[in-house]
Order: structure tokens, then C-alpha cells, then sequence
């Protein structure tokens, strides 16, 4: 709760990290040096970064499986990185313009990535290889989603259209001229059935993926460009960021807002964020109000045990108790450039990984859990 | 007591209960009646009781609904009470049996049609205990459990009903069966007759199979040989002896094949030493299908003979192929509605040793030696390949080098004894002929030609090109575990393959040898398609830049097969011979040279293979490893470009690649970073300044940032939209193309017509055009509005529109200029963004927001297709549109809505070449 920026992370560590060709490995004599710096202190505290990136890494995807964790950048590449060992598995070439996102399908086998270069590639991690290149898009794509049963890819994009595609053959199944200005997030649904648009023209729409029709636009009052949106696991609600630093929980059965998240900053990215098991982080009763009274409402249980992982654009995370809004830890600060803005978010177990405009994938570990693990003899 | 028996037994009738005098004659005798008193008794007397209702008596009754409302009864109402516990006598049957049921309905079936008539609780269909089938007896219970009266009452519904039906061809009996013994009893009795005739039919089968044993030990006594008597073609006359029906057949088979005689259709002893298809007898039966039906089957395809016997049709044929074709053809075809099988059989390659048996009855072999015998054929095929190869490759032109450049005449008798060797004794010739080029360093230049690697040569590749036999020598030069341990070990691996591999001395060997490593490696590295940032890799790389000279050096070589390799030069190796395989590359890699070549040479550049690079397909060449296509041809963009120094240089490769057809790559640019991106991202060489990503044609706007989503939150202004938005705002600029493509000899004509005619119009516009309104003013247009390119709704002309002709009027409210700007507001507030307002002059304005007509559809222009006039109409002045130009069918109608300036503009998004940008 308490950390500030000076803490991390470290200019000698890092300079150790790069010497070592990319990969990230550390002595059991640093890590303990570096348990001993924070273990003073709660909070976050920086595991390893991963290097390799050249540029801004765009998203950091973790497989469905939890071994790999596929990181996307403006380079053009696509690595995959060892949720074990933190190691670099491999490099995916064949973008020839930057990534805006990388997505698992299920049975972590099969990667989608969305690139500038306006084309859509699906690769075979296990071949290491594209198998699929789907074109059709008339400007960058930014957004794609896989079905829950990996036949079928949504993909949003700068033309402003919606396509649907069949992963089976490549083909474009259908092309939803969906909103007025370019696409900036694209979400299916849990089951599989919905998929969810936000677009800069500041609507949210919900789609029927079977028949491409328009079920639902959530519109807001004041017409905010919106930066991400994504389906809460219990398929309730929407999550909708926009670029007025909010995060909005929608009950788009019902069509109203039940939530809304404004303590972090977000102008101009479009940031995702992540859930975070509220198991890794002891409860701090004393330091919750009662949260009875201020929101007495039925999303309780839209994330169960769950944190929310905020990143805000001055590059800190906030993990937010979704329910009560209050903010549980801010302690995760991924860069010391004030410039550089975070653009993603994720958890792996206690792990958090993030991303942003500078090309370094930081991981972070609770330092609870460090300094146990440091008493139990642990190594990584 | 006396009298009263006596008045009794005379007068009185006999006191009995519920009788009741009719009609006593002692009360007054009626003559119809006669003197006999008349009882009625219990209700029935003799002539028949009419009971009338006595209510009928009064006519207005009988009329109907009395003032109460509510209509007489014209029956008494029975009272039914519901079966339960306290309800007397037995309860009413719930089951139904139903007979006769076809013994191909399911209980499913029966289910699902009673269950039209109520619950069903149970439904037994009896089964045939020894088959299983139904017996077509089934004892329906229904649901009694809520409701016995229901159960009853659907049961009874089901006899009335279901009785008779026919159910899958047979009239269902169904029967009320109140405890079910109906159906019991049905069932013993079918039981009985079942198990009656399964007792009788296994009777008749043991009879069966004795007259089947007794029958076929005569026929096999009466058989001189293997044949079948009705597939015996010659008339012997013991298959007369065969009885009746064998006979009658060998009649058939003789009149179709008269011409037969048994040794042409005897299947000789060797038949396994043939190329045939054979035809299992299973599949033909004999009275149904005939040598000459067989004959005729096969007709299309040049069989040698067609054989037969008891295992069925032997087809043989001379070659291979000619078999295969047929077998594949007519495998599973019909024969006189037979479905034929064949079997395959090829020439074995053992002799025979199972003697006369074997020879005629094996056509399947046990697993074991069919793989032996596969292994043998394949090792003789790989055999005669190799033994091609070193004659051809290695032999032949060292010959006719030795005999050009003159030779010591020892060495030559040496090379041709080894030649003879080489050719009587097959499976020794890899050894000797590694001990022979082991001799042979001494003849010069043999030593550039040989490539141990070629006797690796798989027999399967001599029938494919030049090019992939070589490609595939590359990657298969060494087997796996060789390529892995070089991996791991690649000097002590370099250091073997000069032992083994090569054989010839000096440094150059050296050179080769680390070129062998690399090649193989490289070929190892295919797998994976991933930049390895292991260690070893690491080691490779600097492995490779330092062997680069030496393996542009060696790829030279292996290029030049004829010429003398010490001397080549630039132009050699583009001499057609050489050139040719290559060719595909190699032109392209012109493409980054000089830039006036570039277009020279796309012009011929040659078609390569469109296989793994082509982008729709699976594999891409980010994801290719170092053996992309071109790999087969040695040399590469770069390699290309290093040789192409001057024009001279180019020009031969221009002569060189003459014949090569072209190859359809987009953009030559693209081609070639696309190719030098990729042999940079495995690692062969640096990002040179060479390989910069051209700017793709067509709209592109790269982020500097790297991608959108590191770009952030920007926005793109509408007029660039229209660049990339493929169903905005490009309806106008198409259809102009359009309407200016097709003029028709209609339009010529009226063209004339106008020109004609048009001289006072263009002088008098006004008034002619008030003569067009007034003239036109009965035919209408014919528009219709839709969605528009332009901006949400457009009005369309579906007729074609002569220049000058009016289209429409454009109607609304006349308004003041004061109600005009309070209409505004309430637009705006109201949220109707568009304005239908049309000012006609300083005070008027015509708003055709909530009232007008189809013509505030029509939208703005910069390049307009109509013109919009104000003209007086008998005192009323009126906007009416004039199309300015030829409008084809299916355009949109356009026209400048001549906004004066505001400082917040409208962006415009007519999409016409010449576009302002803005309407105001």
C-alpha cells in the first residue's frame, strides 16, 4: 500500500537482466539481495522482466493452459515466453507491421494475432508456425476474439467493420459494418453466442454472432471514445473503459450501469485490464469500510473473489475490490518514464505481468510471497 | 282359506311381484283388447310400452328454451361416479392388447401412437425369445395411478380408435384386456408355434447339411479338377454328371463363349509370376456372371488374358501401370449388378518355393513376408537407382571429361573396370564406387563433381525434376542422428564428413566439408520455425558468416556441372544450362539492383513455383526457415546481386531467363523484402540497407508508434476515411465512369435530338424551363431513395434522365425567414441533424423537414448530377430540380446545396475528384 516509485525497479538489476542475453535468470545471491530490499515492505515487488521486445509490447497473453504466455508487440513479432520459467520459448516472425493484439484459443495450441499490416494471422504453436492468414480488413485491425469453442475468430478493426471469421478454411463468414468510427475492442461472450463491440464513437453494441444482428447499443450520456471492452466471466455484465478515465460494469440485460471505476487515468490507450484472485492478497479488514451501505446492489457477485487490475496511464496498477471500490494495493509502478503509459495487464497465479510503451514485460510477484518462498528455500 | 284359493286359481291372476295390470276386463271390456287381463311386467309388456314424455303433451314445451334462460333437457342426464376405493364391483379394464402389430414396429412406435389416447404406463411388446423379433403382441397398461376412470377411459378410446388401424401395413386388433391374461394367453400360443418351428427348422437345417455334405462329397468325386464345373468352358462330360442345374449353366456359359476352349481360360501354374486382378469368386456369382461379361468389363483396358478357376477371374496384364490404372478404375464397379472386388497382385520378387499350391492359391501373403518381399523390392528399386545415378552423374561425365582432356590411358581402363564392377555385382557398387572415386583424385576437375551425398539418392526421386532431386539431396543428405549430433558437436561432426563424406583433398576439401555441416544443419533447422535462442545457435551463426565465402563458392561449383569450375565466371554461370533451374530467383533477386533494371526484368520475370510463399496458403514465409523454394537454386537475391555488376552481366541473365515464363508476383518491391526479411530474421544475414519495407500501394498510414495500439487514441479525419472505407463515398466517382463507359445509341439520338432543337432553350432557359415543368409535369420520374454512399439516405434515379430533363419538384412548408431560424433551433434541439431547408429567397425558405416529398432526400455534390432552379409558376415560384447531365439508371441524384460560408464546417463526402472538403 505504501510503495513508492523510488523502490523499483532498479537500474543495476536491470543492467544485470540485459547482459544475459534476454533470458531472465538470476542468482539465488540477487534474488535473496532483492527479497531483502522489499521484504520490508507489502506490496508488489518485481520478479524479472522479460527482454526481447523492440518496441512497445502491445499485449502479453497468458494460454489457456497457464504454460505459456504469448506477448504481442510493435515490432512485429510475437514471442512466447515459459509461464514457468519466465524463459523466451520462441519468436513468432511474419507481421511486417506492428501487433496490436494477441489472442490463446482454446487448447493453447492455436494464436491469433491483429496486426497493422491489416491482416489477421493464426499460428500453430505447437508447428511454430502461421497456418492462416486472413485478409480482408482495409485498415489496421485492433481487436480480435476467438469463440469458446475455436472455430470461430471476431475481429475489429480500423475500417470500422466487424468480421467474422471461420477459422476451419479462412474464409470471412460475415462483415458487420458496426460502427461509425474505428473499432477498438471486440469480446465474446463466455458462451459463445454474443460478442461485444466498442468502438471510438463512444458506443458499446452487442451482436449475435450467429446471425450478425445488433441486439443491443450501450450508449452513454456524454459521447466518450471507448478504449476496451470485455464480458465478465458470469456473462452478466460488460466491462467498458473509455478514454474519460472510467471503467464502466454494465447490466446490459437491463441496459444500466451498475459500476463505475474512475480513480485511474486513461486518455489515451486503449488498456486492458485483467481479474486478480483476491487469494493472493490477505484481506486487510481493518482497512475496508463497511461495504454495506455504499453499494447495496446485485453485482456482487459479477467477479467472486476476484481483484480487478486497473492500469492506469502514469503506469501503475490499481487492484481494485471490484465490489467496493476501494483500492486494495497501487505498489506496481512499471516504469519510471513518466512517458511511458502502461497498455496492458495480467495475471498469472500471484504473478502479474505487465506491459507498456517501452518494450520490457515485467513480471511481479506479491513480496509476501517472495519472502516465504525465501524462508522456504525457494528458487525459481 | 278355501275360497280364497278357489277365487284365486279362477279370477284372481296369480299375485306375483312387479306386475301391474294393464288392462282388466272385468273393469270394462274393450272389444281390440279381448277378455285376457294384460300385465306388464317389470316395465316390459307384450305389445311394446311407449313411455312418452308427458311434458310433451304441452306444446309450447316442446317449443323450447323456456323464459328462464336455460333449455329443457331433451335427454336425462346419467350420473357417472369416478372408480375409487369405496366403488363396488371390479375396476375397469386399463389395459388394452393389441394384436396383429407388423413385426417391424418398435415399441417406440406403439408408444408414441397411444399415447394419443392417454398416459401409457407400460407397453409390453412380446418378443420372440429366439430372435428377438417382435411377435406382433403387446399389452398396453395405462396410467391408472392418478386416475382409474381416465386409465379406463383412454383404453377405451384406444379400442375404438385403434382398432383396425392399420399400422405399418397390418389392421391392429386391439382388445380390452382387463388383467392382461387375453395377451398372455396370445403369447403362449405364438410362443408355442415359435419354438414349433424353430424345432422344425433346425430339423430341416441338420437335413440340410447332410444333403449338402452327401452332395459335395459327389461333386468333389465327380471333379477332375480344381474348376468349378459351371466355370469348366470345355464340354467335358463329366460335369453332365453334375446334375440338371450345373449342367444347364455350363449350357449357358458355352453358347456365350462357344469359341473357349479350357487352355486358354485354364489359369496356368505360374500365375503368381503375372501382373493381375483378381476377382474372388465371392464376388461373382456363377449363374449370374460369365467369362464374357468379364471380358466385356474390362474391355477399355489392355489385359493380357483373363484366366479363371475356382478362386474366381484372373485378370493378367504385361505392365505395371496399365494394372494399376484398372484396378483403380473398376475396383467396386458392377458386374451384371454385382459389386466386384479386386485384389491387386503384383510379380513377387521370391521365386516360388511352396510349390503347385502356393503358386495358384496364394494371393494374400502373412504379414512377415509381405514385408520382406516389399523390403526386397524396395531395396532392388534403390538399388538400380543408385547404380543409374553413379553410371549417369559420376561415371558418365567423368568418362567424357577424361576422354576430352586426354587422359592417361590407365586411369581409364581403371574407371571402365570399375564401370563393369559396378554393374554385374548390385548391392556392392556404393563401396566400390567410393573406392573408385577414391582413386580417381588424380583426374582433373572429377573431383568438382562429385557428391558423395548423390548416393543417398532415393529410386523414388529419378522420376521427378532436376530441381527436387536436388533439393532433396540437400535434405537428405545425412540421415537425422547425424544432423543432431553435428548440432551439438558440429567440429568433431566437420572432421567426420571429411573422412566419410568427401573425397577429395586439398583445402577445397575442407571448405566442402564445413559446407556439408552447414547444409545440413540448415536442413535440420527446417523443423522448427522459430529463431532458437539457445546457445547452440548462437555458435551456428558465427559458423555460418565465417563459412559464407566459402559456400557462395561451392554453390558456384554445383552450378556449373560442364564447365571447368576453377575458371568460371560471371558469365558461365548464367549460361542457359546453368541458369535455367535457378532461374526463378534469380531474376527477382535482380530487383534490388539498379533501379532502372528493376522494371526490365519484372518484365520477364520468370514464374516460379507459387507453393509455400503464396500468402493464402498455410505456410508463410515469416514462419520458413532458411529453405524457402529458392533454396534448390542456389543462389538468392543477395548472391544475384553480387554477381550482376554492369550491364553486360545483365544482359545475359536477361537472355539467359528468356524462356522462363513469368511469375505473378505483386509488388516486386514487397517480393523482395519479403524474401530478404526472412533470410534475416533466420539469422543468415544482416538487415542491409537493401531490405527496407516499400510503401505498400493503395491507402496506408503507419502509426509511428509501431501499431494502433500503442499509437493511442487519435482520430482520422473523414476525408481520409473515404480512402479506406470501401463502402463509403465512392458512388459517385464510379458511377460517373460508368455513365460515361456506356452511352447508348438511344442517348446518340436524343443527344442529335437536343442539338437539334437546343438553340432558343439556351437562349431562353427560364421560360423554356417553365415549358419543361409544365409539359412534364403530368410524367414523373421514376426515383426511389435508399441508402446512399453519400450520407445516410440518397434518392435514386431508376429510369435513365436526359441532360436538362426535370427530375423533381422539391416541396415543403413555405416559411418566413424568422419561423425558418426558430425551426431550426428545434431541429437541433430535437436532434434532427440534417436540414431540409431550401432558401428560395431573402424571406422564403421552403422546409420540407416534416412535410414535403421524396426530393429533401437528394444530397450534395461538388460534381452534381442535377441542378436545382427557382422558376415562376403562374405567380408561385417553385425549386424544381433539372438533372445537369445524362443520369443512368441506378445513380444517385446529386446537387450542390450551395451553402454560404460558415466558420463550423460540414465536411463533405461526396467523393468526387474535385471536392471542396466541406459543403459550406
Amino acid at each position: 500500500m505504501d510503495s513508492t516509485a523510488q523502490q523499483f525497479p532498479l537500474n543495476h538489476d536491470l543492467q544485470v537482466q540485459k547482459d544475459q542475453k534476454g533470458v531472465v535468470e538470476e542468482d539465488e545471491e540477487q534474488i535473496h539481495k532483492r527479497i531483502r530490499n522489499y521484504e520490508s515492505h507489502s506490496g508488489f515487488s518485481e520478479y524479472c522482466t522479460l527482454f526481447g521486445h523492440e518496441k512497445s509490447v502491445t499485449c502479453v497473453s497468458v494460454s489457456p493452459n497457464k504454460r505459456w504466455i504469448a506477448t504481442s508487440s510493435s515490432d512485429g513479432t510475437i514471442k512466447i515466453w515459459s509461464a514457468l520459467t519466465f524463459r523466451l520459448e520462441c519468436t513468432l516472425f511474419g507481421h511486417y507491421r506492428g501487433i496490436s493484439q494477441v489472442k490463446w484459443a482454446t487448447g493453447s495450441k492455436y494464436l491469433a494475432s491483429a496486426s497493422d499490416d491489416k491482416t489477421i494471422r493464426i499460428w500453430d504453436f505447437e508447428k511454430r508456425c502461421s497456418v492462416r492468414c486472413l485478409k480482408g480488413h482495409t485498415n489496421y485491425v485492433s481487436s480480435i476474439d476467438f469463440n469458446p469453442l475455436g472455430t470461430l475468430l471476431v475481429s475489429g478493426s480500423w475500417d470500422e467493420t466487424v468480421r467474422i471469421w471461420n477459422l476451419q478454411d479462412g474464409t470471412c463468414l460475415r462483415m458487420l459494418p458496426a460502427h461509425s468510427e474505428p473499432i477498438i475492442s471486440v469480446s465474446i461472450s463466455a458462451d459463445g453466442t454474443l460478442c461485444a463491440t466498442a468502438s471510438y464513437d463512444g458506443m458499446a453494441r452487442i451482436w449475435d454472432v450467429l446471425s450478425g444482428q445488433c441486439l443491443k447499443t450501450l450508449v452513454e450520456p456524454i459521447n466518450v471514445p471507448l478504449s476496451n471492452l470485455q464480458f465478465t466471466e458470469n456473462r452478466k455484465y460488460l466491462l467498458v473503459s473509455n478514454l474519460n478515465s472510467q471503467i464502466r460494469l454494465w447490466d446490459y440485460r437491463r441496459n444500466r450501469v451498475v459500476r463505475i471505476f474512475d480513480s485511474h487515468v486513461n486518455t489515451r490507450y486503449s488498456m486492458s485490464w485483467d481479474c486478480y484472485s483476491s487469494k493472493n492478497i490477505p484481506k486487510n479488514t481493518e482497512a475496508l469500510p463497511n461495504n454495506d451501505s455504499s453499494y447495496p446492489d446485485d453485482a456482487e457477485s459479477f467477479m467472486h473473489d476476484a481483484y480487478l487490475l486497473i492500469p492506469s496511464e502514469d503506469g501503475t496498477i490499481q487492484i481494485t475490490d471490484p465490489s467496493t471500490k476501494i483500492i486494495i494495493d497501487d505498489s506496481i509502478r512499471h516504469s519510471d518514464d513518466p512517458e511511458t503509459s502502461l497498455l496492458n495487464v495480467t495475471s498469472l497465479g500471484p504473478f502479474i505481468i505487465t506491459s507498456g510503451t517501452d518494450p520490457y514485460v515485467r513480471v511481479w510477484a506479491p513480496s509476501l510471497l517472495l519472502s516465504k518462498h525465501e524462508k522456504d528455500g525457494f528458487s525459481p | 282359506m278355501d275360497f280364497n284359493t278357489s277365487t284365486r286359481s279362477k279370477s284372481q291372476p296369480v299375485q306375483r311381484n312387479n306386475y301391474k295390470v294393464l288392462y282388466d276386463p272385468e273393469l270394462g271390456i274393450k272389444e281390440n283388447l279381448g277378455r285376457k287381463i294384460i300385465y306388464r311386467f317389470n316395465g316390459v309388456s307384450k305389445p311394446p310400452l311407449v313411455v312418452r314424455d308427458p311434458r310433451l303433451k304441452n306444446p309450447i314445451y316442446a317449443r323450447g328454451i323456456p323464459k328462464s334462460g336455460r333449455p329443457f333437457l331433451k335427454s336425462l342426464q346419467t350420473i357417472n361416479y369416478d372408480y375409487n376405493e369405496n366403488s363396488l364391483g371390479p375396476e375397469p379394464p386399463t389395459q388394452v392388447f393389441v394384436s396383429n402389430i407388423s413385426p417391424l414396429v418398435t415399441s417406440e412406435q406403439l408408444r408414441y401412437h397411444f399415447k394419443s389416447f392417454g398416459e401409457v404406463f407400460d407397453l409390453d411388446l412380446k418378443l420372440n425369445p429366439y430372435t428377438g423379433t417382435s411377435l406382433g403382441l403387446c399389452c398396453i397398461s395405462f396410467d391408472k395411478r392418478s386416475s382409474i376412470s381416465v386409465a379406463a377411459h383412454s383404453a377405451k378410446i384406444a379400442v375404438q380408435q385403434a382398432n383396425g388401424l392399420r399400422f405399418s401395413g397390418k389392421p391392429l386388433s386391439v382388445v380390452l384386456d382387463r388383467d392382461g391374461s387375453l395377451c398372455e394367453e396370445a403369447f403362449k400360443k405364438a410362443l408355442n408355434a415359435v419354438e414349433k418351428q424353430f424345432q422344425e427348422e433346425t430339423l430341416q437345417k441338420q437335413r440340410f447339411e447332410r444333403e449338402d455334405e452327401s452332395s459335395r462329397q459327389k461333386l468333389s468325386a465327380a471333379m477332375n479338377e480344381d474348376i468349378p464345373p459351371w466355370r469348366q468352358p470345355s464340354k467335358n462330360s463329366q460335369t453332365l454328371s453334375n446334375g440338371d442345374l450345373q449342367h444347364s449353366k455350363v449350357q449357358n456359359v458355352d453358347q456365350k463363349s462357344g469359341f473357349l476352349t479350357s487352355s486358354e481360360t485354364d489359369v496356368p501354374k505360374n500365375i503368381n509370376d503375372y501382373i493381375y486382378l483378381l476377382i474372388d469368386d465371392r464376388f461373382v456369382p456363377p449363374d449370374r456372371v460369365y467369362y464374357t461379361d468379364i471380358k466385356h468389363h474390362f474391355r477399355k483396358f489392355l489385359y493380357e488374358k483373363i484366366y479363371m478357376n475356382k478362386d474366381g477371374f484372373y485378370i493378367t496384364f504385361n505392365n505395371y501401370r496399365e494394372a494399376s490404372n484398372c484396378y483403380r478404375a473398376l475396383d467396386r464397379t458392377y458386374v451384371q449388378n454385382c459389386r466386384i472386388k479386386l485384389k491387386f497382385h503384383d510379380i513377387p520378387s521370391r521365386t516360388k518355393e511352396d510349390g503347385k499350391k502356393s503358386a495358384v492359391r496364394r494371393v494374400v501373403l502373412p504379414p512377415e513376408e509381405a514385408y520382406a518381399e516389399a523390403t526386397s523390392v524396395v531395396l532392388r528399386d534403390l538399388e538400380a537407382a543408385l547404380l543409374r545415378d553413379v553410371k549417369s552423374k559420376i561415371i558418365g561425365p567423368a568418362i567424357f571429361k577424361y576422354l576430352h582432356s586426354m587422359p592417361k590411358p590407365s586411369v581409364k581402363e581403371e574407371l571402365q573396370e570399375n564401370l563393369l564392377v559396378s554393374s554385374t555385382s548390385v548391392p556392392d557398387v556404393p563401396l566400390k564406387i567410393e573406392s573408385t572415386v577414391g582413386k580417381l583424385p588424380s583426374l582433373p576437375k572429377f573431383k568438382k563433381r562429385v557428391d558423395s551425398s548423390k548416393m543417398n539418392l532415393s529410386a523414388g526421386s529419378k522420376t521427378k525434376s532436376k530441381l527436387q532431386r536436388r533439393r532433396r539431396r540437400r535434405h537428405e543428405a545425412r540421415p537425422l542422428h547425424y544432423q543432431l549430433n553435428q548440432m551439438y558437436n558440429s567440429s568433431a561432426s566437420e572432421a567426420e564428413s571429411d573422412q566419410e563424406l568427401l573425397l577429395s583433398s586439398g583445402d577445397e576439401r575442407v571448405e566442402r566439408g564445413k559446407i556439408g555441416s552447414i547444409k545440413s544443419v540448415k536442413s535440420d533447422e527446417a523443423t522448427p520455425v522459430f529463431s532458437d535462442t539457445s546457445d547452440e545457435n548462437d555458435k551456428f551463426h558465427r559458423f555460418r558468416t565465417k563459412s559464407k565465402i566459402s559456400k557462395k563458392k561451392y554453390e558456384k561449383m554445383e552450378v556449373d556441372y560442364t564447365s571447368s569450375s576453377e575458371t568460371e565466371s560471371d558469365a558461365s554461370i548464367l549460361s542457359p544450362s546453368a541458369a535455367i533451374p535457378k532461374s526463378g530467383s534469380a531474376i527477382k533477386d535482380e530487383l534490388i539492383s539498379p533501379k532502372k533494371e528493376i522494371d526490365e526484368v519484372l518484365a520477364l520475370a520468370p514464374k516460379w513455383r507459387i507453393n509455400e510463399f503464396d500468402e493464402t496458403g498455410s505456410v508463410y514465409y515469416g514462419a520458413l526457415p532458411y529453405n524457402y523454394p529458392e533454396d534448390d537454386v542456389l543462389l538468392d537475391l543477395d548472391g544475384l546481386q553480387y554477381l550482376v555488376k554492369n550491364d553486360e552481366d545483365y544482359s545475359y541473365l536477361q537472355e539467359a531467363l528468356k524462356d522462363e515464363p513469368l511469375m505473378d508476383i505483386n509488388d516486386p518491391n514487397f517480393w523482395a523484402y519479403e524474401r530478404k526479411s526472412c533470410k534475416f530474421k533466420n539469422g543468415d544475414v544482416k538487415y542491409g540497407d537493401t531490405a527496407i519495407l516499400p510503401e505498400p500501394k493503395g491507402y496506408f498510414r503507419s502509426n509511428t508508434s509501431g501499431s494502433a495500439k500503442s499509437e493511442g487514441y487519435y482520430i482520422i479525419p473523414t476525408t481520409e476515411k473515404s480512402l479506406y472505407l470501401p463502402l463509403r463515398n465512392r458512388s459517385t466517382i464510379d458511377t460517373i465512369s460508368h455513365s460515361t463507359s456506356r452511352i447508348t445509341s438511344r442517348m446518340n439520338r436524343v443527344n442529335n435530338r437536343r442539338l437539334a432543337a437546343g438553340v432558343e432553350k439556351s437562349q431562353l432557359p427560364a421560360e423554356a424551363d417553365l415549358l419543361r415543368f409544365n409539359a412534364l409535369k403530368a410524367r414523373k420520374k421514376q426515383l426511389h431513395f435508399g441508402p446512399s454512399r453519400i450520407h445516410t439516405l440518397g434518392l435514386f434515379a431508376m429510369e435513365n434522365i436526359d441532360k436538362n430533363d426535370m427530375v423533381i419538384e422539391y416541396i415543403g412548408e413555405i416559411i418566413r425567414q424568422r419561423v425558418a431560424d426558430n425551426r431550426e433551433k428545434n431541429y437541433v434541439r430535437e436532434g434532427i441533424g440534417d436540414s431540409y431547408l431550401f432558401r428560395i429567397d431573402e424571406d422564403v425558405i421552403v422546409d420540407a423537414t416534416k412535410k414535403g416529398n421524396i426530393a429533401r432526400f437528394i444530397n450534395h455534390s461538388c460534381a452534381p448530377n442535377c441542378i436545382a432552379r427557382i422558376i415562376r409558376v403562374e405567380g408561385k415560384r417553385k425549386i424544381v430540380i433539372y438533372a445537369d447531365r445524362d443520369i443512368m439508371h441506378g445513380e444517385e441524384l446529386t446537387y450542390d446545396y450551395k451553402f454560404p460560408e460558415e466558420a463550423d464546417k460540414i465536411p463533405c463526402l461526396c467523393g468526387a475528384p474535385t471536392c471542396r472538403g466541406y459543403l459550406n
